[in-house]
């Protein structure tokens, strides 16, 4: 009956589907748990435990057996010692018995609905469970069958006097593993909700993304006692970060005395700015003309955006050592300029401080291209034609129609592509490192470097300076929220 | 207007001698293999409402847009008060559009969408503001400057687009069918509006629509189209009274068309009886022979009598009340379906006689859309109906 009531079916069949449904009482769920069941059964009175005395398999037992053999012991002569199982005893009935008792269950489902009424999910509840302590059963009667003591009495290790499992026994696990799959089944069947596919990413959520954050906001303000047991709170990690030492820096050839990680920051910043100028500049003609053509064409340009998404499928790290490759000393561009005889001598793009801040800028504009391509074409591609139109009817020309409707219903886009692109690669050390050959140190790096350190005191700077960019970052997100909902009106509602 | 001053003869003739503000000569229009626009040739006058109606595909929209400046004629002349239209684009055309969809500018608010023809004029700030005012007062929408568009309903969506429309002061308006999205009481509403706003304003309205109610209500002249083609042009009642062919009766209005004969003038004869007409024969029927022809007659032209000799008898076949009339079909003892419109009731299943008033019985010439037509030779056929039309 309760079946038939989540299965949500038409009331004017009811009768009839209710009369099917009740003939059909076995449903897959519980027929197919029967079987294993009765499988697990099969195998608790066939052999699967082997006796192992010096690495040779002397004898083999049941289950079943070893539950009615009267004295629960085993004599090995000529190593003088008596193998007692009888400590085995409660699981081994276990094992024996859970199996009988799901095989019972399963049987009886069509009682127990009855009987359950709206709870009739749980019987599938009560099954997985089952199933789990057959497997706990299973493991621990074999470990518990022979004592520690019989080992030091017979005078041998564990590995030379053992119960294993042969590959029969092996069977019942699978059995065992698969019911518990089957037991779900029925259950999510019965009692199926949309939102539970949900349940996974949550899971996933909150390990992987609320944890982590929670853990560097902790470490932040807590370091570790010397004993190794509980935390203290102490400002250690902010007073390292804040250390009164300057460095030389070198920002556009101008030679600046900086406190350390501060310089160190501006750099990350600047890296970070030309990055997101750079992408916007490349990607809004693009993601323009595109958008054009599928507008014109009626038809999608999904290939043409494909060539330069394409780069994205090649791992940064190889596209980054083959652009080191290509300015190398030895590399592609050297080579082509002086067979061409521009040039005597290799330009060391690589090692020239300008030249190869302005690769790493090239370098990484190449790789967040796609990041802020792909919402502004969305954005373009989705404004009515018939809004340009209208503009150009008012008298707008091509100009005025760009700076004054296209461009601000364009914003959504080019707000989301700035996220995509200035917050990772603000923290992005892998292509100055990479470009630089580790001559530059990013934000990125000196994370990196504080958590690797052996040093409490460090390892907290590293988590304050996480926190710090964390906070920095939400800023300029929240910055750009504002500014979308300001510049938004009413969205992209045409 | 500097134009006023210096009076433009019309190229194309017409009757009354009013001023054309413009006169669009055999344009053409193909998409692909698509021929779209097939020699159309009309004018508009100032001052007119005109609208163009006609099936969806019909052309109307594109003769539309080739005005606004979105689509380009492949041949054919466009003039606007005497000068080629064609070679001006669309923001220094001084003619507006009310799009279908309104498009509106979502990232502004009512007032900056209004005003955004004057920013573009760079306008000062206190003219602007009372333009936009008056523009506001106009559409009946006073007091809606802050709201943005994501905050309006249609009607009051589409006023907007009419309000921005018309603050650049243009001569021509272009409408296209702009009130397609509304419920039917709103569109009942905005018809009688826009034809109160194109007195007031001045303006030459040109209006496109498919359905044929909206037309006869607004329009000072209608232009039917089907498949590229114009089809008729003329007056509501013109349009209503005299369909030029069978398309036009059906399109506007229902109709009945039967199959007939004449052979002589002021009288023809159809479902085997004789009856008297207002027409002559056509001038190119041979004298003595029997012409076929199409006859049209509207249902509330028919008059419901007891079966006679005199009259097309049949027997009813359905009746429906329509709130002011009955609808009544009924077939003839020729197997042929009647529609009639009666304001007292029949009996399912009862004969009838028929019979009809000589000025109510419309003959017109053989056409493609004729029910018994059996070939489409629709260009031979209909760019002499089209020719005729601006004649006329």
């Amino acid at each position: 009956m309760m079946s038939i009531k989540n299965k949500k079916l038409p009331s004017q069949n009811s009768e009839i589907e209710m009369r099917a449904a009740s003939e059909r009482t076995y449903s897959f769920p519980v027929l197919a748990s029967a079987f294993l069941f009765f499988c697990s059964i099969l195998l608790s009175v066939v052999p699967t435990l082997s006796l192992v005395v010096q690495y040779v398999p002397k004898k083999t037992y049941s289950y079943w057996t070893l539950l009615l053999s009267p004295l629960y012991q085993e004599t090995l002569p000529k190593h003088n010692v008596n193998l007692d199982f009888s400590s085995a005893r409660l699981p081994l009935l276990f094992a024996v018995g859970l199996p009988i008792l799901g095989f019972a269950l399963s049987l009886a489902y069509p009682l127990i609905r009855k009987w359950l009424k709206e709870k009739t999910h749980f019987v599938f509840l009560f099954t997985a469970a089952i199933s789990i302590g057959d497997l706990f059963a299973l493991f621990s009667a074999q470990s518990s069958l022979i004592s520690e003591q019989n080992r030091i009495d017979a005078n041998m290790t564990s590995e030379s006097l053992n119960m294993t499992q042969m590959t029969l026994g092996n069977v019942a696990f699978v059995l065992l593993i698969l019911l518990v799959i089957v037991a779900l089944i029925g259950f999510f069947r019965l009692q199926f909700k949309m939102k539970m596919l949900a349940y996974p990413y949550m899971l996933w959520l909150i390990i992987f993304t609320i944890l982590p954050l929670a853990l560097i906001f902790f470490r932040a303000f807590f370091c570790q006692n010397a004993s190794g047991t509980g935390y203290h709170f102490t400002t250690a990690g902010f007073t390292t970060l804040m250390v009164e030492r300057t460095v030389e820096t070198h920002f556009y050839g101008f030679t600046l005395h900086l406190q350390e990680y501060f310089s160190v920051f501006l750099r990350s910043l600047d890296y970070a700015f030309w990055t997101t100028i750079g992408c916007l500049l490349v990607t809004y003609p693009l993601g323009y003309a595109l958008a054009a053509r599928t507008k014109r064409k009626h038809a999608s340009s999904s290939l043409l955006l494909m060539f330069f998404v394409l780069p994205m499928w090649i791992n940064t790290m190889l596209r980054t050592y083959a652009w080191r490759a290509f300015f190398s000393q030895t590399g592609v561009l050297n080579n082509f300029l002086m067979n061409a005889n521009f040039i005597d001598s290799p330009i060391l793009f690589l090692k020239s401080e300008i030249l190869s801040d302005i690769i790493i800028k090239l370098v990484l504009i190449n790789d967040f291209l796609p990041f802020m391509l792909l919402p502004i074409y969305s954005v373009l591609v989705k404004i009515d034609d018939n809004v340009r139109q209208a503009a150009h009817d008012l008298g707008a020309n091509s100009v005025q129609t760009f700076l004054r409707v296209i461009f601000p219903l364009s914003m959504p886009g080019v707000i989301s592509g700035i996220q995509m692109v200035f917050m990772p690669s603000l923290t992005f050390y892998m292509i100055p490192d990479i470009i630089s050959e580790g001559s530059v140190t990013t934000i990125g790096n000196t994370v990196q470097a504080f958590i690797l350190n052996e040093s409490p005191v460090y390892q907290q700077a590293g988590n304050v300076l996480s926190l710090l960019l964390l906070v920095f970052l939400l800023i300029t997100m929240g910055l750009l929220r504002n500014q979308e909902k300001d510049d938004g009106g009413g969205g992209l509602a045409l | 207007m500097a134009t006023n001053t210096t009076p433009i003869t019309p190229k194309l003739v017409d009757k009354t001698g009013k001023s054309h503000i413009i006169e669009i000569m055999n344009v053409n229009k193909s998409f692909g293999d698509l021929h779209v626009l097939k020699d159309i040739t009309f004018y508009i006058r100032n001052n007119e409402f005109v609208t163009l109606l006609g099936p969806s595909g019909c052309g109307k929209s594109t003769t539309l847009r080739i005005l606004a400046g979105f689509e380009t004629a492949d041949s054919g002349l466009v003039e606007f008060e005497g000068a080629d239209l064609l070679s001006v684009p669309a923001h220094k055309r001084h003619i507006n559009t009310v799009f279908q969809r309104y498009a509106l500018f979502p990232h502004l608010n009512v007032f900056d969408n209004i005003a955004f023809g004057l920013y573009l004029k760079k306008r000062p700030a206190d003219e602007v503001k009372k333009r936009v005012e008056e523009a506001l007062e106009t559409v009946g929408l006073s007091g809606y400057e802050k709201r943005y568009v994501d905050q309006l309903s249609g009607g009051q969506m589409q006023r907007v687009a009419i309000a921005r429309a018309i603050i650049n002061r243009p001569r021509v308006l272009l409408l296209d069918e702009p009130l397609g999205a509304l419920d039917l009481k709103m569109r009942k509403e905005m018809q009688i509006e826009l034809k109160d706003m194109q007195r007031e304003l001045g303006i030459t309205f040109v209006y496109v629509t498919h359905d044929q109610e909206e037309a006869l209500t607004m329009s000072d002249t209608i232009i039917v189209m089907k498949d590229g083609v114009i089809q008729q042009i003329g007056t509501p009642t013109d349009i209503y009274n005299e369909p030029k062919n069978a398309y036009v009766a059906d399109f506007i209005g229902e109709s009945n068309i039967i199959p007939g004969t004449m052979n002589k003038d002021f009288e023809v004869t159809f479902r085997g009886k004789s009856f008297e007409c207002v027409d002559p024969r056509f001038p190119e029927a041979v004298p003595g022979e029997e012409e076929a022809v199409d006859v049209v007659i509207r249902p509330e032209d028919i008059y419901v009598k007891s079966e006679g000799p005199d009259y097309v008898n049949g027997t009813v076949t359905s009746i429906v009340f329509k709130g002011v009339h009955y609808e009544i079909r009924v077939e003839d003892d020729t197997q042929m379906e009647w529609m009639i419109h009666d304001v007292d009731p029949v009996k399912e299943g009862q004969r009838i006689g028929m019979t009809f008033d000589p000025d109510d019985i419309h003959i017109m010439r053989k056409s493609c859309f004729s029910p018994d037509c059996q070939k489409t030779n629709s260009d031979a056929d209909d760019s002499g109906v089209s020719e005729e039309s601006i004649e006329g």
